[in-house]
């Protein structure tokens, strides 16, 4: 990993040096799987997403301006492509179990106990489909916060929401998250 | 502080998320509201869902081909797909050769079909302006009964051509359908 500033390897990008794009992509791909992850549910879209979201941002990184950081305009990048490709593809079901499947280069669960396994991936989907029945906005905020742990000042630039906003947002998503469970006979 | 500026901290009053002095504030609120004490139990119990939160993760191998795959990506991006290529440029082609065929074929057909109109006009105002007011009269008696191309065709062959109208029935004879019928229409108006 290099040393050099997001702004730094933007501005050598710039300059022509492709290396420092490569050096962008691997210094933010994990956050943007995870974002793209969070937002979409299962591993074949987020792939996808986070692909083209590099593509975005290899194809408008000449026109970047330093008025914002660079992984503030990453992000919101990430976010609108996810939130699109929710509309996009309208995905109700999003989560599918086999997408812990060896052949898809994925670490299996620790787990080797099956009821143990399956009761996990049932939690997993329950949060998963909780998460993906929020408000696009309460759904950001909340993989912003919860899972990136982003001060709200940072998701205020990435959002454009002002911070009092942001956390009633975020209060919001977890009452919501709460009530899902409720209603399908999980109660908390 | 007013409860509603507390719950809205809850969240993070949890996962240790705020400044010391906002935990402190929460916490002095805490011990004294029942209302955001029973919230904040109620987005614990939330939270350790997403304790035991089980999510499968890309193996390094994923990580380690992503970077070439983005760039597959952009360099398929950045040429022009061969099936776009194809329906860039054969569709405009495509376009281009149907519009001069129908451009042609259209001023063809106009040219036929205002030719033939012309010919067909000029044919029927010879054959009446040849005409003689006895011979108008005979073809206005011998039409009044008809009116249709098959009856005139069917008239025209049993009649016999005789020497004072004979240029008169081999124009008639000469007459299509569609001009037979213009001739009719001259006729009724010259009633």
């Amino acid at each position: 990993m290099s040393d050099k500033s997001d702004l730094q390897l933007v501005s050598e990008f710039q300059n022509g040096n492709i290396e420092s794009f490569n050096e962008l992509v691997r210094r933010y791909q994990q956050k943007v799987y995870w974002i793209a992850r969070r937002m979409i549910g299962n591993h074949d879209d987020a792939d996808d997403i986070v692909q083209e979201v590099f593509v975005k941002v290899h194809k408008n990184l000449n026109n970047f301006r330093s008025e914002s950081s660079f992984y503030t305009w990453l992000y919101r990048i990430a976010t609108n492509m996810s939130i699109n490709a929710i509309r996009k593809k309208k995905l109700v079901e999003w989560f599918r179990f086999d997408e812990v499947l060896p052949a898809m280069n994925l670490v299996t669960d620790e787990s080797h106990d099956p009821s143990k396994k399956m009761e996990l991936q049932e939690n997993r989907a329950m949060l998963s489909k909780a998460i993906a029945g929020l408000p696009a906005k309460q759904k950001q905020v909340f993989i912003f916060r919860y899972y990136d742990e982003l001060p709200y000042e940072e998701i205020s630039k990435i959002m454009k929401t002002s911070v009092g906003g942001l956390k009633a947002n975020y209060f919001h998503a977890v009452k919501n998250i709460k009530k899902y469970f409720k209603d399908n006979g999980d109660d908390l | 502080m007013i409860c509603n500026e507390v719950k809205y901290q809850l969240p993070d009053f949890i996962k240790s998320r705020l400044s010391e002095e906002e935990h402190q504030q929460i916490a002095e609120h805490l011990k004294q509201c029942l209302i955001c004490k029973s919230e904040l139990a109620s987005i614990e119990v939330t939270f350790k869902k997403f304790d035991r939160e089980y999510i499968a993760e890309p193996s390094s191998t994923y990580w380690n081909n992503l970077l070439p795959r983005i760039h597959n990506r952009i360099e398929e991006s950045t040429k022009p797909k061969y099936t776009e290529w194809i329906v860039r440029t054969s569709i405009p082609a495509m376009a281009t050769v149907a519009a001069i065929f129908l451009v042609i074929k259209v001023f063809q057909f106009d040219g036929a079909t205002i030719q033939q109109q012309v010919t067909t006009n000029e044919n029927i105002e010879s054959l009446i302006y040849s005409l003689n007011e006895n011979e108008i009269a005979d073809l206005e008696l011998r039409f009044s009964n008809v009116n249709d191309f098959n009856s005139i065709k069917k008239f025209l062959d049993s009649t016999s051509v005789n020497e004072g109208n004979s240029y008169l029935y081999q124009s008639l004879h000469s007459l299509d359908e569609k001009e037979m019928d213009d001739l009719l229409a001259i006729l009724e108006t010259t009633e």
